[in-house]
């Protein structure tokens, strides 16, 4: 212990207990003497006229700690979050609910027959629009066959192609093919692959 | 290590890891002695406790240019004292609505309040505190309740040892005039 030299006996004390308890003693002694002729302010003397809550020194001590945080004691510690007028005061709520015998209940997601019939149209519906809109973009050629009519048309480069350039970057069969497919609505699907390339 | 060395809090402040941690230290340590201190000059319990944190957190804010020239203890009981004077003059300015001086008011709040639990003499006696001059009651409380040594309230209070010695028999003589008349 870092403190005064122990005399044997095996205790020791605090460092500069002695000096202190002397100069303590004196000023007991001074203050007694002061108050000789102050004999009713004397017995009126009680240290603990003052009262706390109960617990605030230890829950003072916690609040104290979040001073390094200023941000947190400003906000106030407090959430925020409000409750309507007397919620909790009304105990009938609680009692109502604790009082329901019945056991818990079992949601099963296949219990509702709406439910498991919209699930399954909904599967349907998406697998056709797959198969109409996305599946034959897989077969999409790469070439000018491919090309709409009226997009060659448009295009002015295209327009600009002579009738042998154009013939040579056409591959008639994939062309005949993509004409003679099951697409509906294409207004030229029973033309030949002649009037076409006569057109452009 | 004797408590009012102080020099475990200033080493653990001085070392940004443990800084924290000294915060604690000084707060178990003081925070008691401190209260009941600014207590005694703003007599509400919410208000001593308004007046306990911001006097933790003034500390706290300063204790970096802590030049060690007095006690941990006498500077953090100057910062204590300074905040429990400054609120009270501004609750002074505040109450406007009353004639009174602050003092009245808080002399008649404390018979009706909760958290004072003195009987018909410890009441009087407060009373007759609340009605001493500020720097008076300042010294009174500290040398009749506290039993501070002069020389310590001398560096809280920054005046001489002599006139606190007369402050406080002025002080004396007149509250125990008080008693005796009631």
């Amino acid at each position: 212990m870092n403190g005064e030299k122990n005399n044997g006996e095996g205790f020791g004390v605090p460092g500069g207990y002695f000096g202190r308890s002397a100069a303590s003693i004196r000023n007991r002694i001074e203050w007694e003497g002061e108050h000789a002729d102050f004999p009713v302010l004397l017995q009126s003397r009680k240290g603990d006229v003052f009262d706390v809550p109960a617990g605030y020194f230890a829950g003072n001590a916690a609040r104290l700690e979040n001073i390094p945080y200023p941000q947190l004691v400003s906000a106030g510690m407090k959430s925020g979050f409000v409750v309507p007028d007397n919620y909790f005061a009304d105990k009938s709520r609680l009692l109502k609910k604790s009082g329901n015998k019945k056991s818990a209940i079992i949601i099963s997601l296949f219990r509702s027959r709406f439910a498991v019939a919209a699930a399954l149209v909904a599967v349907l519906a998406g697998a056709w629009i797959y198969q109409v809109y996305f599946r034959n973009a897989g077969n999409e050629c790469k070439g000018i066959a491919c090309v709409d009519r009226y997009d060659v048309a448009r295009s002015k480069s295209i327009e600009m192609f002579d009738n042998d350039e154009l013939y040579e970057m056409v591959d008639p069969q994939k062309l005949e093919k993509n004409l003679r497919g099951k697409e509906k609505n294409n207004r030229y699907d029973s033309i030949r692959v002649e009037d076409v390339l006569d057109d452009i | 290590m004797h408590p009012d060395d102080d020099s475990d809090i200033i080493e653990l402040f001085r070392d940004e890891s443990t800084r924290n941690g000294a915060l604690e230290k000084l707060i178990a340590r003081y925070q008691q002695r401190l209260y009941w201190h600014i207590r005694k000059i703003v007599i509400d319990h919410d208000d001593a406790d308004d007046v306990l944190q911001n006097t933790f957190i003034k500390t706290w804010k300063a204790l970096a240019g802590f030049k060690g020239e007095s006690r941990l203890y006498t500077w953090i009981y100057r910062i204590a004292t300074n905040e429990a004077l400054t609120f009270l003059r501004q609750k002074k300015r505040m109450n406007t609505s009353s004639i009174h001086p602050i003092e009245h008011e808080l002399s008649r709040n404390l018979e009706s309040d909760v958290y004072f639990r003195g009987d018909e003499i410890q009441l009087r006696l407060q009373q007759a505190i609340l009605s001493l001059p500020e720097k008076q009651r300042l010294v009174f409380n500290m040398r009749y309740y506290d039993e501070m040594p002069y020389e310590a309230m001398s560096e809280v209070l920054e005046t001489s040892v002599g006139a606190l010695k007369a402050s406080y028999h002025i002080a004396a003589k007149k509250i125990e005039q008080m008693l005796v008349n009631a």
